[in-house]
Parts: structure tokens; sequence; C-alpha cells
């Protein structure tokens, strides 16, 4: 079993995540499950796609997750003619110094908001591959380091498909989880109706406290960990294996996909305040992480998930005891 | 699952049932459809479709269907199913005395498995075998079965198969693409069988693989089963031979039958077995009285020549000879041992010989089963003393003989392929015969009899004044006294009837012992007497003499019978048959009982009559009776058993919930608290299980409680909660419980608070699923 931490929820941690899920209700209303997905990802080091119709609060989720944590936002609209290097950054000649000069990209910022992602060629796309994997970038054989908070919220249209390359598995493999935003409800609409009357242009000058770098990888340490006992860790093993031998899955759950489920699972317990995983954790994240992962038709995956779910008992007595 | 989803799957389970449906029905002709009418067969398909339908629903109530694969209860129950014919065998034997060919227990045993496959056929992979169960079972009924249910049985299994792979490919679309890496074992397995068949096939030739492969077919190589059903076997040969299938074929029994041959006669039998008969030192004409006229008058037909009486006085037999080879055999039996076969019956006795009756053209009629039906049916009056079914395959050996060795009460049976009934006649009554002619060495002969019982025969009622057959087998004139004294003494204070009859010939097996070279002494001038007083010991015949005259002193028409004894010390395991040899021919005593029947009595002691067999009725009726009696005996336990049960079965889930809950306290006494948390919710589990709210398979103890809690009073709930997360802690946490909980109090607050009765109070009515997870 995992060490776990002694209380994994002190109370200046506590009010870290805190100030971070009040900034993201604030930027995004009414939606405190998507907020509690994304701070769970956020926690767990992992990134984001969000599959949803335009104008639904993805830039704005993710300027405020910037803010809050105190880093650099960076957004790239992607198209068909985005070339790698305009999000990696590229090397040019100073005619001054007469030396090449690496100009950084946007992937250089602590929250990269890349807009419709499946627009861009699978070249461009290929090249956040390294970046949200590794956490680096590679320019003319040279290494460049990201932010340690380095996180990426990609969007996709789910209903243009012209003139799109879908993501391959490989690349959706790298983000921890899809999540899908949806319309707010009325009484959320007409507050924020409300809120918008009188205010300027950018909100972004609405004051947000930012936690810090040192304060979101404190988090982040402290989240992994967070202690998996046997039970839940082959109640994973077990799951991942459903999704495997599942008839409408001719992709199951890679170890990769594993092990993020697993840190998930650790940043929902966290977030629970408790210093363990509960079968519940895994469940509760288990949707988001298999959605953006299992080959499955998309009018299926609902179903598929709550099947592997539903075929999989959840262990409560442990073999030992019970014999 | 979307709904056009739904209705394919739901179009596909259809067509599986329906081909499973089709399969059924043929198996079940191919099974039942030669011995039954083709209605009767499907009626029975009918009802195993029915009973498979009530499981499909059954098992369909309420669940969501997971997985493609039977889970492995299911599976179990699977191939249960498909053993259940052969773990029946045995008790089919017992029950309905006689078996099943292996074949037809293979193919109920498929049919057993298709019909459980297409129950479970939500899942796939059970719906696909189910498919391809009922694919050979109409494949085996088109080959074995003829008619035009048939054709019109495989034509809709055509119809509608096409129609399944239709569904089956519509299905099969989003997940046709294998999952890569994985090594298609099943594929190769197969291949790998196939290529080593093949392989085997031609190191060994393929002859010697057919006959390998027939070699799995016992019927076609020979066992001991005996079925209707058989299309060929043993026993075909005078099929074969006797020009009936073919004109142009010559038979033997055709032929040899009128060659004089030296084979023995049962005359030559007696002679070596029992002496030779004294002959007569002279013979001289009498005077008949009137009434010895008239009897002569009765039967002008006698014929008294040699090989038709039996004289009593006879000399000693000769040195045995050793046991010879089996071919020497006179018959070879193969069937229940002891047995009697008859082959003469004696019925009037002149003081030193019986003699054989006249032909009884009236005896019981004999009638075909069909041109194509070899077998032939002996039509008698309704006998109730008779039960089960006997059944014997007899071969002639050395024997030559025109009578038709078979057991008494004979109802049905078969001389090879001769199915003609002019040509066979009575010799005497229940004496069969060949008209004419001796049945050639070789011949197969079937019978079926049916077997007395003695507690019916107790039962029959015998007349004081015997009837008109009491005139020609009750001839006592000449008997001894010592025999009328005996036989007074013997019966005195036993009811008439078969008490008496039983009573009689135990008494004279236990007043004389077997020796066949005590013959009486040339001269002798009261065979009987010198039997019964002087030497007490004597050979068979006289043993059936002392007796059939004693109970005609008695008033009970009796006769001497002739025959062979099949004894079970001679049964060769290796053959499975008895080797019959001329050192076995023996004289039984058979009486006469009310309707006419004659019922064989052993006198001789060391010979036994054949062990009742009773019908599966009479042993239903006989074990029913047998437990009424025990039940009367011990009526007051019953009554208090069954109150027990009754009890139990009303209040099992209070019983349940107390033996669980005394466990629990017993678990509980000692041990770490997280122990006594993980116990505690097991009971409460256990609990709601019993009050239909069982956690299913993949939800979560903290889902499980939120769903009860919700409809709880709350200090009830709270307490849940509260052990919920202590068990959560317990299970999946590193560290020991926090110590500022007192986690036994709360586990007997939780006990004493969340009992059955509070389960049952909170439990919706309409929560069918969870009831059937329970």
């Amino acid at each position: 079993m995992t060490e776990a931490t002694e209380a994994p929820l002190v109370d200046a941690d506590r009010q870290a995540v805190e100030a971070i899920r009040s900034a993201l209700n604030a930027a995004l209303r009414g939606k405190t499950d998507v907020i509690e997905h994304v701070l769970a990802c956020l926690l767990a080091r992992g990134h984001l796609l969000i599959e949803d119709l335009p104008g639904l609060g993805k830039t704005t989720l993710a300027k405020a997750m910037a803010r809050v944590i105190g880093g650099r936002f960076a957004r790239v609209q992607c198209t068909p003619d985005l070339l790698p290097g305009d999000i990696t950054g590229f090397r040019v000649f100073d005619q001054k110094t007469r030396e090449f000069e690496f100009l950084p990209g946007p992937v250089f910022a602590d929250v990269l908001l890349a807009d419709e992602i499946n627009r861009a060629t699978p070249r461009t796309q290929s090249a956040l591959l390294e970046a949200m994997a590794e956490r680096q970038v590679t320019v003319d054989s040279v290494r460049h380091v990201l932010s340690g908070t380095f996180f990426v919220i990609a969007t996709q249209n789910p209903v243009e498909q012209h003139g799109t390359y879908p993501l391959p598995e490989a690349q959706l493999d790298r983000f921890a989880m899809k999540l899908r935003i949806g319309y707010p409800g009325r009484l959320d609409e007409l507050a924020m109706l409300a809120a918008a009357v009188g205010s300027g242009e950018d909100q972004e000058t609405t004051p947000i406290e930012p936690i810090g770098h040192g304060r979101l990888r404190g988090l982040q340490e402290h989240v992994a960990g967070v202690a998996v006992g046997p039970m839940v860790a082959e109640y994973l093993v077990d799951l991942a294996a459903a999704t495997r031998g599942h008839r409408q899955v001719t992709l199951g759950l890679s170890p990769r996909g594993l092990l993020t489920w697993q840190r998930l699972a650790q940043a929902q317990a966290f977030l629970d305040g408790r210093a363990f995983v509960t079968p519940d954790d895994v469940q509760a994240v288990a949707r988001p992480v298999l959605d953006v992962r299992l080959g499955v038709e998309p009018e299926a995956a609902s179903r598929v998930v709550s099947e592997v779910l539903d075929s999989v008992p959840v262990p409560v007595y442990p073999k030992a005891r019970r014999a | 699952m979307s709904a056009e989803e739904h209705r394919r799957g739901r179009q596909a389970v259809g067509l599986t049932i329906a081909l499973a449906a089709i399969g059924v029905a043929s198996l079940e002709l191919a099974l039942r459809g030669m011995t039954h009418s083709t209605g009767l067969a499907l009626l029975r398909a009918g009802g195993l479709v029915a009973a498979m339908l009530a499981a499909f629903a059954l098992l369909g109530r309420g669940r969501g269907d997971r997985g493609r694969l039977p889970t492995r209860r299911e599976t179990i129950a699977l191939l249960v199913l498909a053993a259940l014919p052969f773990a029946w065998h045995p008790a089919r034997i017992a029950v309905l005395g006689g078996g099943v060919m292996p074949e037809t227990m293979l193919l109920e045993g498929l049919r057993n498995l298709g019909l459980g496959l297409a129950a479970l056929s939500r899942k796939p992979m059970a719906g696909r075998l189910a498919a391809v169960v009922a694919l050979f079972g109409v494949l085996a009924g088109s080959s074995l079965v003829e008619g035009q249910v048939m054709t019109v049985m495989a034509g809709t299994f055509a119809v509608i198969g096409a129609g399944w792979l239709l569904a089956g490919y519509w299905l099969g679309l989003p997940t046709c693409r294998a999952p890569r890496g994985r090594l298609p074992l099943a594929g190769a397995a197969v291949a790998l069988g196939g290529t080593a068949a093949m392989l085997a096939i031609a190191a060994v030739g393929p002859t010697t693989a057919a006959a390998a492969l027939a070699g799995l077919f016992p019927s076609s190589g020979g066992t001991d089963w005996s079925d209707p059903e058989a299309r060929s076997g043993v026993g075909d040969g005078p099929n074969e031979v006797d020009a009936r299938d073919s004109a142009d074929s010559v038979g033997f029994s055709q032929s040899e039958v009128y060659l004089e041959t030296d084979q023995p006669s049962l005359y030559d039998a007696f002679s070596e077995t029992f002496g030779e008969p004294m002959k007569k030192k002279q013979e001289k004409a009498i005077a008949l009285g009137p009434t010895e006229i008239q009897r002569r008058r009765e039967h002008p037909s006698e014929d008294h020549r040699a090989g038709r009486e039996f004289s009593t006085h006879r000399k000693p037999p000769g040195p045995r000879d050793p046991p010879g080879a089996e071919a020497d055999a006179l018959l070879y039996v193969r069937g229940r041992a002891p047995a009697h076969l008859r082959l003469v019956a004696y019925d009037t006795f002149d003081g030193e010989s019986w003699a054989e009756g006249p032909p009884s053209p009236n005896d019981a009629r004999l009638r075909g089963e069909g041109p194509e039906s070899p077998w032939l049916r002996v039509e008698a009056t309704a006998r109730p003393y008779l039960s089960g079914r006997v059944t014997h395959r007899v071969k002639v050996g050395l024997l030559e003989t025109a009578s038709i060795p078979s057991p008494a009460h004979l109802e049905r049976f078969r001389v090879g392929s001769v199915n003609r009934v002019d040509f066979y006649e009575w010799a005497q009554p229940g004496v069969l015969r060949m008209s004419g002619r001796s049945i050639p060495p070789g011949t197969v002969i079937d019978t079926e009899a049916r077997s007395p019982l003695p507690e019916s025969l107790r039962r029959l009622a015998f007349s004081q004044r015997p009837g008109d057959a009491f005139l020609r087998y009750s001839q006592v004139d000449e008997c001894p006294p010592v025999l009328l004294r005996l036989a007074s003494d013997w019966s005195a204070g036993v009811p008439r009837g078969w008490r008496q009859v039983e009573a009689v010939v135990a008494h004279l097996r236990g007043h004389c012992s077997f020796d066949r070279a005590a013959t009486p002494p040339e001269g002798c001038p009261d065979v009987m007497a010198h039997f019964l007083e002087d030497t007490r010991r004597g050979p068979d015949y006289l043993f059936a003499t002392a007796a059939a005259l004693m109970l005609r002193s008695l008033g009970y028409p009796t006769r001497v019978v002739g025959g062979l004894y099949v004894d079970p010390k001679r049964y060769d395991p290796v053959a499975r048959h008895v080797a019959v040899a001329s050192g076995d021919a023996h004289l039984w005593v058979e009486v006469q009982v009310p309707g006419g029947d004659w019922v064989a009595v052993e006198p001789t002691p060391g010979f036994e009559l054949m062990p009742p067999v009773r019908s599966p009725l009479d042993r239903v009726l006989a074990g029913l009776g047998s437990a009424g009696k025990w039940a009367g005996r011990n009526a007051a336990g019953l009554g208090f058993v069954a109150v027990g049960i009754g009890l139990l079965a009303w209040r099992r889930r209070d019983v349940l919930d107390r033996a669980w809950t005394l466990a629990w306290c017993l678990a509980t006494r000692v041990g770490a608290p997280s122990r006594a948390v993980l116990a505690t919710l097991r009971l409460v589990e256990r609990r709601a299980s019993l009050a239909g709210r069982a956690r299913t398979i993949g939800e979560t103890p903290s889902r499980w409680c939120g769903g009860i809690v919700a409809s709880a009073p709350d200090h009830l709930g709270g307490d849940l909660r509260a052990l919920v997360r202590l068990a959560q802690w317990s299970a999946y946490a590193p560290g020991p419980l926090p110590s500022d909980v007192d986690c036994r109090a709360l586990c007997r607050r939780v006990v004493r608070g969340w009992t059955l009765r509070t389960f049952r109070s909170i439990t919706p009515t309409d929560n069918l699923p969870r009831e059937l997870a329970s």
C-alpha cells in the first residue's frame, strides 16, 4: 500500500483548494460537477479535453484557472495552417547579436488553451504530445523545460466535422479526462445576465487572489501521496480488464490510462478530505477518464461505462478476513 | 443502448429461440418419432420449449444483460443439463426397467444443452451456441426421420437461420474489428486439431479410421442393448439370408432346416442329464373303463411316441462329460437370470410317465406389428398379477427344437425376421413352436415377457371347485398315499390360494434334497414313496412330479414343464451371456391360476425362479405403500418434523437473520475494531438482502447506504452512515481506525437499529430487481 500522508487537507491546503474552487465557480456558474472534475484534473497534473459547443465558457474557465494559480495564460486558436513552431516556439536569427535566438511559443504558459484542437493538422497536434506528456519541448535538438504546473485545456467542437483532423488515440491518451460543460441552467443564466449589467468588457479585472505556483505544486504532491489500498488497486485493475473485455470496446484502457485513473481517484479522495482512496472515488472520475480513451461509439460510451462499472464487484471485505 | 440496437438485439434473441425450438423438435422426432407418434413427439417438444421460454423469461426479469458469456454458475448449470440423461440413466433402468442407447443419451444431452443455451440467449455467445446446437439437431433429425414434418421443419429452419445470420451480421457490425495484439487461440486450436486429425487419418489409413469411428457407435458393433429404434445390428444375420430382404439371397435357414442333423434335441438332453428311461419289461393289453375311453376320445391326437412323454422311472445318468467348450452350448441367453425357458409341457401322468398335452389351437392369438416389424405380439387377456417387463435374447446353438425357448407370460417376440403368424403354433398352452420346422442354429430370438408378482398372486381367489381344465390337469388316480398325506400336512392352516401353493412347494424344497444321481432303483413299486420317505433325495423331475401331484391332490391344476434353466452361475461377464448346455435341462411345475394362465413354481432346491420385476407403476405404488406404512408408524415424529420444516420455511428469513446475528456476536467478541466494523456492515447488508434491498454488484457501500438512509429515520441513518465511513476506513485506509470513535458501541447500535423489520418497513414495494438480486 502506498504511504499515506498524515492529514491530506490541512487548513492551508483547504484554503488553497477552496480559493481555486471559488474562482472557477465564479467564472463558470452552475457547473459545480464540472468544476470538481477540473479541480481533480488540475491536482492530478492531468490535461483536460473539453468537447462542447462554442460560447459555453471554455476560455473563461481556462483564464480563471490561470489567474487563480497565478500563472501565465496562453491561447492558441488551432487552424489547418497552424505550424508546430507556432505552438512550441522557434529560433530566429538576431541580426544584432549574429546568433540564433529562441522565441518561446504559447506552450511555455502555465495554462494553455488549445481551442478547436481538432482543426490543427496531425503534425501540429503531435507537437503537443511531448509537451503534455513530458512537460518539455525540443526545438532544433535543444530541450526546453515547461512550467511545473503546465496545464492544457483543449477544446473541440462535436458538431462541425468538416475540415477537422480527429485526434488520434495516442494524443487522446495524453488527456486525463474529457468533459462536456453544457448549457447553464435557467437561474444561472439569469444570474449571469444580472452580473453582466454594468460590468466592463474585460471581466479579467475581477479580483482573484492567486495561490501561487508553489502552493499548487504542494497540493499536487499531496495528491500523489494519497493511499491506494490493495483492494482498490485490484478494483482498478479489474475495471481496466472489464473495459478490454467489453464487446463494444475496440480499444480498452491502457496502462497509462490506468495510472491516470488512479491519480484522478487520489485527487478525488483528496478533495473529499480523505487520505485514502475508496471505490467511490474511482467511480466518481470513471466517466470522464474513460470517455476520452475508450475506443467506443460516441453514442454508446455512456452505456458502456455504466456496464463496466456495474459488472465489476466493488470490494468491501478483505478476502483474507473473509476466509 | 439505442432503441435500434435494442430492437435488433430482441430480433436476434427471438430468432435464436425459434431456431432452438425447431432444433429441439427435430431431436425429439429423432428420439421419439420411431416409438411414438409424430404428434406426441412434437407435443413433448412443445412442452420442453415452453419450459425453456419460462426459464428465459425468469432469467430476464429485472436484470440488465451483463457480459457476452454465461457466468460460471450458468455454465455449470448447462453442463449439468447436458449430463442429466447420463446421470438419470441408472435410475431410468431401475424405475422403467430398461435403458436407452448411448446415442440416445447423447442426443438428449445435446437437446438439454440447446434448451439451456436458448434460455440464456440474451447473452450473445450463448445464443450463437444455441443456434449451432439447433443446427446439429435439425441435421440429426433430417438424417434419422423421414416424413413431411421433418422436411417442413428443415425448410423453416433454413429460412429463420438466414434471418438469424443477417441479424447477427447487423449486430456484429460495430464490433467486427478484432482487438489487436490478441492471438486467435480458439481458431488456432481448431486449426491444429483439424490438422492433427487429418494427419492421424493419413497415418492409419482411411479404412482404419472409419472402423475406429464406427467403434464409437455401439449399435453398429453390438452391445447388450436391444432397441426398436436401431436400424441394424446384432441379430440381422437371418434377415440378410432368409431371402426376405432380397429375392436373390438364399438363406441357410430355408435350406438346412430340412436336413437331417445330429444336433441334440430336448429329448437327448433329458436322456443325457437324467438318464435313459427304463424299458418296460412287458406290455399287456388291458380293458379300459368307460371314463378312460371317454378321456382318450377327448384327446385323439395325443401321440405317445418317444420324446413326447417323460418317464419318471429312469436309469441313473451316465458319467457326466466335463463341461465342453462354450461352442457346444444349446442356447446362448442374454437377459435376466435365473430364468426358466419353456420347451415342453406335460399334463397327464399315468403313475410312471408324464405325457405332453395336445396342441392348443385356441390359445392366445398372435398378431404382427406391421409388415416392416419382425415382432409378433401375443394377445392375451388381462392378467393383473403381472408387472414388469423382462426381455431376453436367445441365440439358438446346437439345440434342435421347434419350440421357441421363451419364458412364461410372453408378450412380444421375434424369431429372426419371420413375422408371419402362420409360421407359429401353440404346442401347449404357453408353449410356442414353429409349425412344421425346427429353429435353425444361429437364429436369434428376442422375447419380452411380464413378471408375475407373488403378492398379486396371493390376492387371487382360487375357486374351491376347479373348472373344466381341472379334469385334464388333475389326475390323481394313482397318487401314492404318502404324497396325499404330506400335501395335507403341509397345507394345513394355510388359506386356500397361492399361499397354499407356496407353502407346499416350500415344504417340499426343505423336505428333500436335490441329487441328480439318486434315481429310484429299477423295479421300485412306488417311486414317490421312495423319494419322499426313503431316500428324500432325487433329481428335479421327482421334485416336479411330487409337487405337481401334491398340488393336484389339493385341487390346483398343475403341469410339469420341461425346458432349460438359465443358471446365473454360468454367466460369462466377457460375452455377457449365459451359455445353456444340455446339463441345464430341467423340469419344474406350473400352476394354473384363475383366468387360465400358467404360473411357474420351483419345487427343486438349488433352482430359483426369477425374482419379480416390478413395473414403474408397481414400484411407485409399492414405494408409496411402504412409505405410507412407515409414515403411519412414525406419525408423531413426522408431524413434528413437518411442522418444524413448515415453520422454518415460513420464517426462513428470520431464522437466517438470527443465525447470522449469532455468528456476528461470536465474530465481534474478540479481534480488532476494524474487523467488528466490517462484520457489522456485512450483517446489515445481509439483513437488507433478506428484505430485498441488497447491494448490487457495482454499487459502493456509500451509494447503497445513501439510497437506504434516504427513506429511514434520521437517528438510524446517521449511525449507518457513520458505520459505512468506518467500514471504508477499515477496508481501504492503511492505518487503524480513529481512536476517538467507540466502534463497538456504534456497531451494537446499528445492529439493534437496522433490524430485518427496519429494512422491511422501508422497502419499497416496486423494487423487484433488488429482490431478485438478493
